[in-house]
């Protein structure tokens, strides 16, 4: 009876133990295939808003430069710069970047929060000031990636000047460049 | 006593083992049950992700389509007379279509990238070796001009030709790109050199004044393209359903998209969408008064 007994046991644990051990892992499999994809989603759409958010600079520089008496460039800002380095773009040669000053003779260095310009309210407010943007302004560089010397538009006298903006899903406190989406935009201008 | 607890009885055993059997049966119904859903979980999750990833990179090359560097050195082997004329294409004629239903797009645009180079990018669905199977594929050369014009000095495949079809997304069944204006009415055709029948049936109409002069309407579309939408239906590798399904891919608008019925298998297939505002192409009309004027925003570079 004991050995009949004893036999009986040692079937049914094992196979039970094991299939509860397969299926554990069998649904932690699902969810990680799941939560991975779900991750990744995220991270596309932070980074494409990221690219809206960089855009939103290049609008606001616009405006900014429309509103300026004169375009004197600066110095280099990339110590003033927080998150949008020159590196960042391949058309600058390394430290030739001569931002264009304010009205009150400094670098001209925008940077917010997409909160700041959108009103919202609640969750997507909340969302809205995990975007941060941030831009500067130079004459457009020369083929060799100075700045210094003004480019004109063939057979006019407009300058071109261009708009380096930078979108990153952080908000301006919180954006490091190791850790966040930093999405880098140029685009080129006249001033009418 | 003592003989009664010596074995089992035949109906216990009989018991003993349809309970057993009951509970094994239901612990592989169940293992096969969670088998299948991963399975069909990961095939999906594979489609998204290939095909989102791919979107991305289409995504980008649309908005970087028709940008001329103010520093492009147009004295260089991309000595392009009208550099107006080669901006974006689009082969939606029907003798250009491709795909397994032969109504797939292809898609090519051009950029500048340095003031030396200029960047030539397609988009297409090519079929796999021996396969029934075709994948979206993109190509890019540099500077393919220099190759057109042959005797342009440093021209090599190697370093002109980096990106030879290369496979994006596999199990490609449908790619359609359909442009728009600022109205979001359709643009249709537009190419940089000539349409093919398209044009050809628009008779007369399709010579168009612009401020370069007379265009063919294909390329005068180019520049008024002001959006992208794309859509790309992808299969699963594996099947997944248990039963066959039939499937009917509807594409973009109708006599521009694609209207395809699929025959009944056992595949997932998922279309992703995309709607890209083509900055370096349209020229909206913008009030000019307090707003600095961008490239593709009114005064344009090279006009």
């Amino acid at each position: 009876m004991k050995k009949l007994n004893s036999s009986e046991k040692g079937f049914a644990l094992p196979v039970a133990l094991m299939l509860l051990v397969v299926m554990t892992l069998m649904g932690a499999a699902l969810v990680t295939t799941t939560s991975s994809d779900m991750g990744s989603n995220n991270e596309r759409d932070n980074s494409s808003q990221a690219f809206y958010a960089a855009e939103s600079g290049i609008s606001m520089a616009k405006e900014w430069l429309a509103l300026q008496p004169s375009y004197v460039p600066g110095s280099n800002p990339d110590n003033q710069l927080r998150f949008c380095k020159t590196s960042l773009f391949p058309s600058i040669r390394p430290g030739q970047a001569r931002a264009i000053r304010n009205q009150g003779g400094q670098n001209h260095i925008y940077r917010n929060n997409l909160s700041a310009l959108i009103s919202a309210s609640g969750q997507e407010a909340t969302r809205l000031s995990n975007f941060s943007f941030e831009y500067f302004v130079t004459q457009t560089p020369d083929r060799n990636g100075y700045t210094s010397s003004p480019q004109k538009k063939p057979g006019t006298n407009n300058i071109y000047y261009t708009i380096y903006s930078c979108g990153c899903d952080a908000s301006i406190a919180n954006c490091r460049s190791q850790n966040n989406n930093i999405i880098a935009l140029e685009a080129v201008v006249t001033i009418r | 006593m003592k003989k009664n607890i010596k074995a089992f009885t035949l109906a216990e055993v009989l018991v003993a083992i349809v309970i057993g059997v009951i509970s094994v049966a239901a612990a592989f119904s169940a293992y096969n049950y969670y088998t299948k859903s991963y399975e069909s979980v990961s095939q999906k999750a594979n489609v998204n992700s290939a095909a989102r990833d791919a979107l991305i990179l289409i995504t980008k090359d649309l908005r970087n389509a028709g940008f001329i560097g103010t520093t492009f050195l147009t004295a260089s082997c991309e000595n392009i007379t009208n550099m107006r004329d080669a901006k974006i294409e689009l082969a939606s004629v029907s003798s250009k279509r491709s795909g397994p239903y032969g109504q797939a797009d292809n898609l090519m645009l051009w950029y500048t990238t340095s003031p030396q180079d200029r960047k030539q990018v397609s988009y297409t669905l090519q079929r796999k070796q021996n396969s029934s199977e075709y994948y979206l594929a993109r190509d890019v050369k540099i500077n393919p001009e220099g190759q057109r014009r042959g005797g342009c000095q440093g021209y090599n495949s190697a370093f002109n030709h980096p990106v030879n079809n290369e496979l994006l997304v596999s199990h490609v069944e449908d790619f359609q790109v359909i442009f728009k204006d600022k109205d979001g009415k359709i643009l249709a055709p537009a190419c940089s050199m000539s349409c093919g029948p398209e044009e050809t049936k628009l008779g007369n109409n399709n010579i168009v004044a612009t401020s370069y002069g007379n265009m063919t309407r294909g390329q005068a579309n180019q520049e008024n393209i002001h959006s992208a939408d794309i859509y790309l239906t992808v299969r699963s590798p594996k099947e997944v359903y248990n039963s066959n399904r039939s499937f009917r891919i509807v594409n973009g608008e109708a006599g521009y998209g694609s209207n395809i019925s699929v025959s009944a298998d056992k595949y997932y297939r998922e279309t992703f969408f995309a709607s890209v505002h083509t900055r370096n192409l349209s020229i909206p009309q913008v009030p000019t008064t307090n707003t600095a004027g961008s490239i593709g925003e009114g005064q344009g570079y090279n006009k």
